[in-house]
């Protein structure tokens, strides 16, 4: 389980994090979202032991990381631009991190060359943006660590690609209770991917939440009557949002879905339609209750 | 037991990979220190033995033996100067690249992320950038001992006892410790590479240049003073330049003060590396201190020799004060654009 207590992380004059806290379950995918500058990937860095925060507390499974290689040693952190060796090959870099990493496992490195489009014998300096984090995801799960930290891992990856990273770390997840965080600025990406995840935004976690009870908690609600002279009266129900288009209502409601769907069905409408929402009006709706302007913290 | 063990654990996989990584270049500089001292050493007395046998079985005589001799030993003099002048370029090049990684935020992710602790990252480049600086300098003075003893001849071509030579051999490689640490201070210090070389090289040639300049400057304009009676007195931070005088001064107060240097230099440059910050990479100094100092001296230096240059002849205190103030202002702000612009 990975904590973060009232962590703040300044560089120079800007203050990356402010008194951040959240924790993160063993055996989750959690997802780190906000806009560039949101401190997504400080707050990796200061996962993995890069940077040691001015105040607060970062503990792995009850340690604290930084300058601890036996926790450092059970996470991997692959950063949103890849760094490889000059003129290395995949195999060259596999022998580097397998002369760090204990774990590392090169038939699981064999394996993957397999599902990837990359030999072990290519040069990163010959790879493209994409190709190139592809290598270092091969690797990244070669080491086999208990905690993954990903940031902007899909970036530059192909639709095809993406579902086989996803595929694989749902194995990993699945085969030995891996840890997943994955930081990235696309909610989209995240939404069949994540068990729970957290907004950050100027330096601190604006909301934090296991993704079923989120996307379920909310009902987006189309719903037209016969009687369109009379207002309707949604009394009965927690309403976050209320939109009319000629003879429909746009409803979005707080609660659960078949108690919603119930009272609403008592009202007699001429129709009706409930929507899952998608994560990112999820967060919109949530935001805006909370009086954020969505507009300038999502993109 | 335990912490120590896995201590020296994590040191020795990144000593191991540092030999691993740049053992090429340090191949190359040793098949160059090979060519310039022993090989050239050995073709040097190859000829000259040649040529002595000829004129004795010839003439009977042994007359132009002293030609011979300065020849052999002039070879033998100069490709230790190149020697000298590799390993200082390459002790540079080593802490300038080894501890390079520190300079890219990109390296420092993976650096820094990997399972072992600072100290461990520290100690196992340092020393692997130590064994790539003693080991082929002592292996290149071992061939040419090799070959000074096992050649019938030529103990007669060499008029300085091997005594004398070996005692410069261990001041050099002690010297090339000092001046290596001396560099890893710096990259430790610095932000970039360029400001990592810039700076060693600004504070090793500077501070001698100062200590003479100064000297002079208080020779003209303060009566009584007197220079230093030794020329070392002038490197006394500049291990680099020290190095290249192997054979001038090597007397036994030198090994002490250069053992003392190396150990200051060496935990302070450990502290310093534990407590510099990730975040500082790429930046132009992890610590700004060092940025005074250097402007410091650039300016002092250049006022200096600006005050030197354009003080008429047989005019001094008043004017060489007037030029010295005049040119360290331009020193200062040449070395502010430049530093603050940095490459």
């Amino acid at each position: 389980m990975i904590e973060v207590k009232s962590v703040t992380k300044t560089f120079a004059d800007v203050t990356a994090l402010t008194e951040m806290s959240c924790s993160i379950k063993k055996g989750s995918v959690y997802g780190l979202v906000g806009t560039n500058g949101a401190g997504k990937s400080t707050l990796l860095r200061l996962l993995s032991g890069v940077y040691t925060p001015d105040r607060g507390e970062i503990t792995i499974d009850g340690e604290e990381v930084f300058e601890n290689p036996s926790v450092k040693s059970r996470l991997f952190f692959l950063a949103d631009v890849p760094y490889y060796i000059h003129q290395s090959t995949v195999m060259e870099m596999a022998k580097f991190y397998a002369r760090f990493y204990e774990s590392f496992r090169f038939e699981r490195l064999q394996y993957l060359s397999t599902v990837f489009p990359i030999g072990l014998n290519a040069k990163f300096s010959s790879m493209s943006k994409g190709m190139q984090r592809q290598a270092m995801l091969m690797l990244a799960l070669s080491c086999d660590p208990d905690y993954l930290l990903l940031d902007e891992a899909f970036d530059g990856l192909d639709p095809v690609i993406r579902t086989v990273v996803k595929k694989l770390l749902a194995e990993s997840i699945s085969e030995k209770n891996m840890t997943v965080i994955i930081a990235s600025h696309n909610l989209r990406e995240l939404e069949d991917l994540c068990d729970s995840v957290g907004l950050l935004h100027k330096g601190g976690i604006l909301f934090d939440s296991d993704l079923d009870t989120l996307k379920s908690s909310i009902v987006k609600v189309q719903i037209a009557f016969a009687d369109q002279s009379e207002t309707v009266d949604f009394g009965g129900i927690e309403l976050l949002k209320l939109t009319k288009q000629g003879s429909l209502y746009h409803l979005v409601v707080r609660g659960n879905r078949d108690e919603i769907i119930a009272g609403l069905q008592a009202m007699k409408p001429l129709f009706l339609e409930a929507i899952s929402p998608t994560l990112e009006e999820v967060f919109i709706y949530e935001l805006e209750v909370t009086g954020y302007d969505v507009e300038k913290i999502l993109c | 037991m335990t912490s120590k063990k896995s201590c020296a654990k994590g040191t020795l996989k990144m000593f191991l990979w540092t030999l691993k990584k740049h053992y090429p270049i340090a191949l190359i500089a040793t098949a160059l220190m090979a060519i310039v001292l022993p090989v050239y050493f050995y073709m040097t007395i190859l000829k000259y033995d040649q040529l002595y046998q000829l004129q004795f079985k010839k003439y009977g005589s042994t007359v132009g033996s002293s030609f011979y001799n300065s020849q052999v030993f002039g070879s033998f003099i100069m490709g230790l100067i190149a020697v000298c002048v590799i390993s200082i370029v390459m002790i540079v090049i080593y802490s300038t690249i080894i501890y390079g990684y520190m300079h890219s935020k990109k390296s420092v992710d993976v650096f820094h992320s990997l399972p072992v602790t600072r100290t461990q990252l520290f100690l196992g480049k340092y020393f692997g950038g130590l064994f790539f600086v003693l080991v082929p300098t002592a292996l290149i003075f071992a061939v040419t001992y090799l070959i000074y003893r096992f050649f019938p001849n030529a103990l007669n071509y060499l008029d300085m006892t091997m005594h004398r030579v070996g005692l410069g051999f261990v001041f050099f490689l002690l010297l090339e410790i000092a001046a290596y640490t001396f560099c890893v201070f710096f990259a430790v210090n610095a932000g970039t590479k360029f400001d990592t070389i810039s700076t060693m090289l600004i504070i090793s040639l500077g501070f001698p240049l100062l200590t003479i300049l100064f000297n002079n400057f208080s020779f003209t304009n303060l009566f009584g003073y007197s220079y230093p009676t030794h020329i070392s007195d002038y490197f006394s931070v500049s291990p680099i330049l020290q190095a290249t005088m192997i054979m001038t001064d090597s007397r036994w107060p030198m090994h002490v003060y250069w053992a003392v240097f190396t150990l200051v230099f060496f935990f302070l440059s450990l502290f310093l590396y534990k407590k510099r910050k990730s975040e500082v990479a790429g930046r132009q100094y992890a610590y700004p201190y060092l940025k005074y100092i250097t402007k410091a001296i650039l300016s002092i230096v250049a006022g200096m020799i600006l005050g030197e240059i354009f003080t008429p002849v047989g005019q001094s205190g008043t004017m060489d004060i007037f030029c010295f103030i005049v040119g360290s202002a331009i020193a200062f702000s040449i070395a502010e654009i430049i530093l603050s612009t940095g490459f």
